[in-house]
C-alpha cells in the first residue's frame, strides 16, 4: 500500500449541507486543520507538484505562448452591403456570362 | 517532414473538392429558400381568404423563419442520401512512421473518478495492442472543486498508474479555482505544457475512444499540418434508460445520414464538438485565444460553448477543420433523466445564445458565422415557435373565424407536407438500410428497426413541447431576465428522479398544457384537436419525464430488441476494457481500504437536488 496515500474515510453528507469554505482552496489545503492534518504532505500542498517522491504528476514545463485574445470588432453593416452587392454582381455576371 | 503537406481530406464523401462543396452549398441555400418560400406562400393563401389582420402579419413572419428550420434538414439529409449513395469506400488508414509526441486530455469538473480513470486505463490498454503507444501521454486536468471527490480522483490516479502500460504516462493536475471553466482549464494546459506535444486530443470525462482510433486520427493530423481540427463524430452508447435508447438509437440510425448532409457542404469548414478531437497545439495556443465578452453574464463574461468559437478562429488562421466521418470507435455517454437533458440543454443553450454577439465579427468564415447561427436558432426556434402559435390564435380570434372553417382542407395538406418533410431524414435512413443488411441485421432486422422508428416517432412527438418550453425558458430566462446558468457538475450515470422532484420540476409545464386544451377547445372543437400535440404533450409532463428515465422500462424493450443499437449486441472492446479497469480498480481500492474513493449514493442527491435549484429559477421565472 502506498502509505504516502492513505486517504481518510469520506464524510458522511447526506442530509447536510456542504460545508462553507473559507479563503481560496490552495489556502484551505495548506491550513492545518482537524480535517487535514493527518493526510500526507502531497495532498495539503498541490502547488508543489513535481515533489512526489516515486512518481511525478506532471512532466518538466514546457511553455507555450497564447496568442492575442480574438477581437470583437464587428464588421460594419457598409461592409456587409458592400460585400452583399459584391456577390449579386459576380454572380449576375455568371449567369450573364452563360 | 517534407511529407507532410496539404492532402485531400480522408473521408467517405462523395464531395471533397471545393469546387464540389461550394456547387452543394449554392444547392441547398437555393433548395432551403425554394422550401421555405413554397411553405410560407401556402400559408399566406391560407390566412388570406378573409384578409390578413396585424396577428397574421407576425405569425406569417415566424412561419417563414421556422420554415426555413424545417426546409434546412429536410433538404441536408436528401443531399446526404445522395452523398451516401455515391461515396467510395472507407479510406484506407494514414502510413506514417514516426507519429508526433501527442497529449490525450480529459479535462474533469467533480465528475466520477472511477469511470474517468478507468475510461483512462482502457484507451491506454488499447493504445498499446496498436504498438505505437509510447509517442501518447495522459493527462487529467481537474477543475473539481468538491474537497471529497478531490480525494477520490487522488487516490485512484495513484491505482490507475499502476495499471498503466509501460511507455504510457498519466499525469494529474489540478486546479484551485476553475477559472474560465473548461476553456480555461486547457489554455492552463496549453500555456504550461504546450510545448511539449505537436497534437493534443480532447476528451470529456465520459468519452473513451480504441486505440485504433487515437493512432489514425493522430497520424491524419500529422500527416497534413493544414489541419488544425480533426473531429470524430462521438457516439452515444452505454445507457439502458427509455431517454438515453431513444438518443442512442436515432444517433445510431438517422445519424448518417444527418452526418453525410453535414460533409457534404462543410468541408475543410467543419465544426468542433468539444471532445473526440485531435488539434494542433501550436496553431491552438497561437489563434484559439477566447476574448472575455464585455457586459455580465449570461450573454457576457466567459465563452461557455468554446468549442465553436475555437473552431471559427482556428479556421480563420487558414487551418482546416475536418470530420472523420469513416472513423468508429469514438464513444460518450448521454443523459439517461429529462432533469439531465434539460441541465445539459441548459448550459448549451446559454453558450449558444453568446455566440450571437460573434456573428458579425470581423474576419471569420460565413460557414463559421453560419454554424454560429445554427447553435443560436437551435434554441430561439421554440420562441419563434411559441410566438406564432400565440399571433396565430390571436389572428383567428380577431378575425371572428372561430368556427373552424379555415382549419380544414389546405391547412390540412400543409400540416401533412410539414410534417412529411419532419418525417423524411427518418424515412431516409430507413431506406439506407436497405442498401447495408449488415447493418440492418445488427440493429435486429428490418421490422423492428421500424418499430423502433415507430416509437422513437410517437415519443419525440409527445416530448417536442416540452423541451420547446424549455428551451424557451431558458432563452427568455438568459435574454430578458438576465439569469446566468450556474455551473452544475452533469451525473453520467443512471438514476432514478423520484416522483415529487419531478412533480416540482413539471408542474408549470403540465398546467400550461392544461391551460392550452381548455382555450383551444374553448375556441372550437376542431382548434382544441389541432392544439392535441401541444397540450397532450406538456399535459403529460411528468408521466413522460418519468417513464423516459426508466431504466426497467429501457430493458423490457431491449429484451424486445427495440431501440437497440449494434453496441448492445456485440461490446465493443474498449468499453470491455473499461469494464475490466473498473473492477481491476475497486479490486485494488478494496484490498487497500479505500472503498471511500467510489461515489456513493449520497453525493448523487446532492447532485439532483443542485440540479433541480439550478433548473427550476429559469423554468418558473419565464
Amino acid at each position: 500500500m502506498d502509505s504516502h496515500l492513505a486517504f481518510p474515510k469520506r464524510r458522511h453528507t447526506r442530509g447536510t449541507s456542504r460545508r462553507r469554505s473559507h479563503g481560496s482552496s490552495l489556502e484551505r489545503n495548506l491550513r492545518p486543520s482537524p480535517s487535514n492534518q493527518h493526510l500526507p504532505t502531497l495532498t495539503r500542498m498541490p502547488a508543489r507538484e513535481n515533489h512526489h517522491p516515486f512518481r511525478p504528476r506532471v512532466p518538466e514545463p514546457a511553455p507555450l505562448a497564447l496568442g492575442e485574445p480574438m477581437r470583437l470588432e464587428a464588421v460594419s453593416w457598409l461592409q456587409w452591403a458592400e460585400q452583399g452587392m459584391l456577390l449579386l454582381a459576380l454572380s449576375l455576371t455568371r449567369i450573364a456570362a452563360r | 517532414m517534407t511529407d507532410r503537406v496539404r492532402t485531400e481530406a480522408a473521408s467517405m464523401s462523395a464531395f471533397k473538392t471545393p469546387q464540389a462543396i461550394g456547387h452543394v452549398r449554392r444547392l441547398l441555400m437555393v433548395g432551403t429558400l425554394a422550401c421555405a418560400a413554397c411553405l410560407t406562400w401556402a400559408y399566406a393563401r391560407i390566412i388570406a381568404v378573409h384578409g390578413i389582420n396585424a396577428a397574421e402579419v407576425v405569425a406569417l413572419a415566424a412561419f417563414f423563419i421556422l420554415a426555413l428550420w424545417v426546409s434546412l434538414p429536410f433538404c441536408s439529409c436528401l443531399v446526404g442520401f445522395w452523398n451516401m449513395t455515391r461515396r467510395g469506400s472507407k479510406p484506407r488508414s494514414t502510413p506514417l512512421d514516426e507519429l508526433p509526441q501527442t497529449a490525450i486530455l480529459v479535462p474533469i469538473y467533480n465528475e466520477s473518478p472511477l469511470a474517468v480513470f478507468s475510461a483512462i486505463a482502457a484507451m491506454a490498454r488499447s493504445l498499446e495492442r496498436t504498438g505505437r503507444h509510447p509517442r501518447f501521454e495522459f493527462f487529467v486536468l481537474s477543475d473539481t472543486q468538491l474537497e471529497d471527490v478531490w480525494r477520490q480522483e487522488e487516490a485512484i490516479w495513484s491505482e490507475t498508474s499502476a495499471l498503466m502500460p509501460d511507455g504510457v504516462p498519466i499525469y494529474y493536475r489540478r486546479r484551485s479555482k476553475n477559472h474560465g471553466r473548461k476553456a480555461g482549464n486547457i489554455a492552463d494546459f496549453v500555456r504550461r505544457w504546450g510545448g511539449r506535444y505537436e497534437l493534443m486530443i480532447v476528451l470529456d470525462a465520459d468519452s473513451v475512444m480504441e486505440g485504433e482510433t487515437l493512432v489514425e486520427m493522430t497520424a491524419r493530423a500529422a500527416a497534413d499540418e493544414t489541419i488544425g481540427i480533426l473531429q470524430v463524430p462521438p457516439k452515444p452508447v452505454n445507457r439502458g434508460s427509455l431517454l438515453a435508447r431513444i438518443l442512442q438509437f436515432a444517433a445510431d440510425v438517422y445519424g448518417p445520414v444527418y452526418l453525410a448532409g453535414y460533409q457534404s457542404w462543410t468541408g475543410s469548414d467543419g465544426n468542433y464538438f468539444g471532445h473526440n478531437a485531435v488539434i494542433r497545439t501550436a496553431a491552438f495556443a497561437k489563434h484559439c485565444t477566447l476574448p472575455v465578452l464585455p457586459g455580465a453574464p449570461p450573454l457576457g463574461g466567459h465563452i461557455l460553448s468554446h468549442d465553436f468559437v475555437e473552431a471559427a478562429l482556428i479556421r480563420r488562421a487558414g487551418y482546416q477543420v475536418v470530420t472523420a466521418d469513416d472513423l468508429a470507435g469514438s464513444y460518450e455517454e448521454c443523459p439517461t433523466t429529462l432533469l439531465d437533458y434539460a441541465v445539459r440543454d441548459q448550459r448549451w443553450c446559454q453558450g449558444n445564445l453568446q455566440h450571437s454577439r460573434l456573428l458579425a465579427v470581423r474576419g471569420l468564415r460565413p460557414a463559421s458565422r453560419f454554424h454560429f447561427l445554427n447553435g443560436v436558432l437551435s434554441y430561439v426556434s421554440s420562441v419563434i415557435w411559441i410566438l406564432f402559435m400565440v399571433a396565430m390564435a390571436s389572428g383567428m380570434l380577431l378575425e371572428r373565424h372561430l368556427s373552424g372553417t379555415k382549419l380544414t382542407g389546405a391547412p390540412a395538406l400543409l400540416f401533412a407536407v410539414v410534417f412529411l418533410m419532419l418525417l423524411t431524414p427518418k424515412f431516409l435512413s430507413f431506406l439506407s438500410l436497405r442498401s447495408d443488411p449488415a447493418r440492418a441485421s445488427q440493429l435486429g432486422g428490418r421490422v423492428k428497426v421500424a418499430m423502433s422508428m415507430l416509437l422513437e416517432t410517437g415519443i419525440s412527438i409527445l416530448l417536442a413541447p416540452v423541451l420547446a418550453y424549455y428551451h424557451a425558458s431558458f432563452v427568455i430566462s438568459a435574454t430578458i431576465f438576465g439569469r446566468s446558468v450556474q455551473w452544475s457538475t452533469q451525473s453520467r450515470d443512471e438514476r432514478v428522479i423520484p416522483v415529487r422532484e419531478l412533480v416540482k420540476l413539471h408542474l408549470w409545464q403540465t398546467l400550461t398544457g392544461v391551460a392550452i386544451l381548455a382555450v383551444s377547445f374553448a375556441i372550437s372543437p376542431l382548434t382544441g384537436l389541432w392544439c392535441l400535440p401541444l397540450s397532450v404533450g406538456l399535459m403529460l409532463s411528468i408521466p413522460i419525464a418519468y417513464a423516459l428515465g426508466s431504466r426497467s422500462l429501457g430493458d423490457w424493450l431491449r429484451a424486445r430488441g427495440l431501440l437497440t443499437i449494434p453496441e448492445e449486441i456485440v461490446r465493443p472492446e474498449i468499453l470491455r476494457l473499461r469494464d475490466a479497469a473498473s473492477e481491476e480498480i475497486s479490486a485494488r481500492l478494496q484490498a487497500t481500504d479505500r472503498t471511500d474513493a467510489i461515489q456513493n449514493e449520497a453525493d448523487d442527491d446532492q447532485l439532483r437536488t443542485r440540479q433541480i435549484d439550478v433548473l427550476m429559477p429559469a423554468v418558473v421565472s419565464s
